[in-house]
């Protein structure tokens, strides 16, 4: 036993092949090498843009790049556009296809810059991914009504009504309402956008009724909208997002960004050709009782809810596309114009319908309102609710609850 | 995680004492051996107290197309220690059974394309395909008997190959995704699949998403160990072996989350003390 002479020396060679293996083990360590851009995959089918070659139907003749935000794209254009031959452009997902159907309903037309008649009904378009297998489809419509200035809120429908074979709404597919305003001959005028889709990104499975923006009681027999502080929960609260305040408002909510930069979310305001003086409706308000800040600490504050209606430029100086959103909205140099619910109101009514009127100011705004520009669409017009005046900084309290009803923008004849 | 750290220093601490004691029992005394490990090697069992550093990766098996790229990758540092008793019956073949305590454990950041996932917090998920980078941190502390056949070339060299089982003290499977976005799952209307048509949901880099199935993975675990070891002084040798999972590290319930089975694939290196 004492005799065994040190095999170190007989086996010199498995020594090598040991530092190789430590070697490879630490190389694997750092190996940096990342995608240039993480824009679209091959299994995404998404019109992202839509171009005209007429941009002259367009209200805001400068959008001539019309970005895409959901699946029922509506383009509003002015109320003498011919709207029987349509030839859109669509800009996709890169590598996709974009298809419309045949006399037998298949996709089969190849649909890019086709002419169609888009006087009586939206037109459906499929998108096909690059790699095939998933198929998106979208339905396009021209709005060439104005804007409506009375809001009833009296229509409205869930985003998607897909059901599992029991006959519920079904799990992992966000349900929300959405409204729309229809004048008193049931023309269709505007489609209202709120934060609805946001709150389904990390809610996805709360009923349509336990979102921040629902369908309440109205003041006169008829529906109004409520308007709720809401705890987010799951992803948007690990993103430090804790709250939503309920919002409705003219314009179009943008999910992509909600967890990026939710305030850019909010795209406030649509072409509007008349000069408003007053905002007025029926509101009814109760704040919540803890105030939160963003972190979720309770600071001794009492929440205030926001009804108002803005006017601003729409275009710059050099013809480009302005749109306000949650982040230029409280400052936008392209203000020209607001009216706001007062601050008595707006620090809660008891629960009580109240009847507000708020008129325009144009005297507080630097910028001038230019009677040229009225006509042809050169101004957006935003009108907004929310639950809670901070709620796009994440802060309020949970619970603040606003309706309102009957809301009506008066404007010069 | 405290419990299992007091048992592995425990252990360490016992070895620690034992292994001088016996050194010298070894080189002064006459051979008077009256402990239970002399008496077990007087009847042909050999026994050998090991420690090693855990190196490898929880993994799908082969890598998805999903993944893209592999940007990183940390084994850390993870020790097993055990023991384990060897018999041969003839001059070449025996067997090998053993019990050790060890750490696996792995962090890698990957970039990934259409990664079906979910992220989770207090009930609340958003599911759908995630494109963009994500970390994840593996890492189990695990109590593992593996039951090995054993060939002898010689004196120094011996391998083994057989089966192990692992149950998981602890288990954690962590991360983040940032830096991508998110596309919830829509029925495709001409397929009937689910595709990734619904929402898309920007992620930020520097607002990281975060997601934990700690609890989703399974306790016991069971693969094939195939090991080398090398007598290279009378009573220190070194040795490797090769721990290949053959059971998903998840429960069976979630393959909703994950779709791909992820196979515990981690190596040893280490030397040991014979007795």
């Amino acid at each position: 036993m004492s005799n065994i002479k040190n095999p170190l020396y007989h086996h010199k060679s498995v020594i090598f092949p040991l530092i190789l293996i430590i070697l490879f083990m630490y190389g694997c360590q750092e190996s940096d090498f990342s995608l240039d851009t993480f824009e679209s995959n091959p299994y995404e089918a998404d019109i992202r843009f839509i171009k005209f070659s007429d941009p002259k139907i367009l209200k805001v003749e400068s959008d001539t790049m019309f970005r895409v935000f959901d699946d029922s794209p509506e383009v509003p254009v002015t109320i003498d556009a011919d709207m029987q031959n349509i030839a859109p452009q669509f800009i996709l997902t890169s590598g996709s296809e974009i298809f419309m159907q045949d006399a037998n309903g298949e996709w089969t037309v190849p649909a890019n810059g086709v002419g169609r008649d888009f006087s009586k009904v939206g037109q459906k378009y499929m998108v096909v991914s690059a790699n095939k297998q998933s198929h998106h489809i979208y339905t396009l419509s021209f709005n060439c009504q104005e804007v409506a200035t009375e809001y009833h809120f009296e229509w409205f429908e869930l985003n998607d009504s897909t059901m599992d074979e029991n006959g519920n709404l079904k799990k992992n597919i966000a349900h929300y309402y959405m409204w729309k305003e229809y004048d008193s001959d049931g023309v269709y005028k505007t489609s209202w956008a709120s934060g609805n889709p946001g709150f389904g990104i990390s809610k996805v499975n709360n009923s349509p009724d336990n979102y921040p923006t629902t369908p309440c009681e109205g003041v006169n027999g008829g529906k109004g909208v409520k308007l709720t502080t809401m705890d987010t929960g799951g992803i948007a609260a690990m993103m430090n997002m804790r709250l939503a305040a309920g919002n409705i408002f003219l314009g179009e909510f943008d999910v992509s960004t909600a967890l990026k930069d939710a305030r850019a979310s909010t795209r406030f305001g649509v072409p509007f050709n008349k000069k408003p003086l007053q905002l007025r409706g029926w509101m009814s308000y109760t704040p919540g009782e803890k105030y939160q800040d963003r972190d979720g600490h309770i600071i001794d504050r009492a929440d205030s809810c926001d009804v108002y209606a803005l006017i601003y430029r729409n275009k710059d100086e050099n013809g480009n596309t302005i749109i306000l959103d949650g982040n230029t909205i409280p400052n936008s140099p392209y203000i020209v114009g607001k009216a706001r619910l007062n601050d008595q109101l707006a620090a809660g009514t008891n629960g009580e319908w109240v009847y507000f009127t708020a008129d325009f100011d144009y005297d507080s705004y630097p910028m001038e309102l230019v009677p040229e520009y009225i006509s042809g669409y050169g101004y957006n017009l935003a009108v907004v609710g929310s639950s809670s005046r901070q709620g796009a900084f994440f802060c309020g309290a949970i619970g603040s609850t606003l309706k309102i009803d009957e809301l009506e923008v008066i404007c010069e004849k | 995680m405290n419990i299992n750290r007091y048992i592995l220093t425990t252990i360490a601490i016992l070895f620690c004492l034992y292994l001088p004691a016996q050194t010298e029992r070894y080189a002064g005394m006459p051979k008077e051996n009256t402990g239970v490990i002399r008496n077990l090697a007087n009847k042909g069992y050999k026994i050998t107290m090991r420690a090693g550093l855990n190196i490898g990766g929880t993994t799908p098996l082969p890598v998805p197309s999903e993944v893209k790229s592999i940007n990183s990758f940390d084994p850390g540092m993870n020790l097993g220690i055990g023991v384990d008793i060897e018999k041969m019956f003839t001059k070449n073949w025996g067997v090998q059974a053993g019990v050790r305590l060890e750490n696996k454990g792995m962090e890698t950041d990957v970039t990934v394309e259409n990664y079906h996932t979910r992220l989770m917090r207090d009930g609340d998920q958003t599911e759908g395909n995630y494109t963009g980078k994500e970390s994840t941190n593996v890492s189990y502390s695990l109590l593992t008997i593996p039951i090995l056949a054993r060939y002898r070339f010689n004196k120094y060299w011996a391998v083994s190959l057989g089966p192990y089982i692992s149950y998981a003290l602890k288990h954690e499977f962590t991360g983040v995704a940032a830096d991508g976005y998110m596309r919830t799952l829509r029925t495709d209307p001409i397929t009937g699949l689910q595709v990734p048509t619904g929402s898309k949901i920007e992620i930020p880099a520097d607002n990281p998403a975060t997601y934990d199935f700690s609890s989703d993975m399974r306790r016991l675990q069971w693969g094939i160990e195939a090991g080398v070891d090398w007598q290279c002084f009378k009573h220190f040798m070194i040795f490797a072996h090769l721990d290949w999972g053959m059971n998903d590290t998840f429960k069976s319930s979630f393959k909703e989350t994950i779709t791909f089975t992820m196979y515990p694939i981690y190596g040893a290196l280490g030397f040991g003390y014979t007795f």
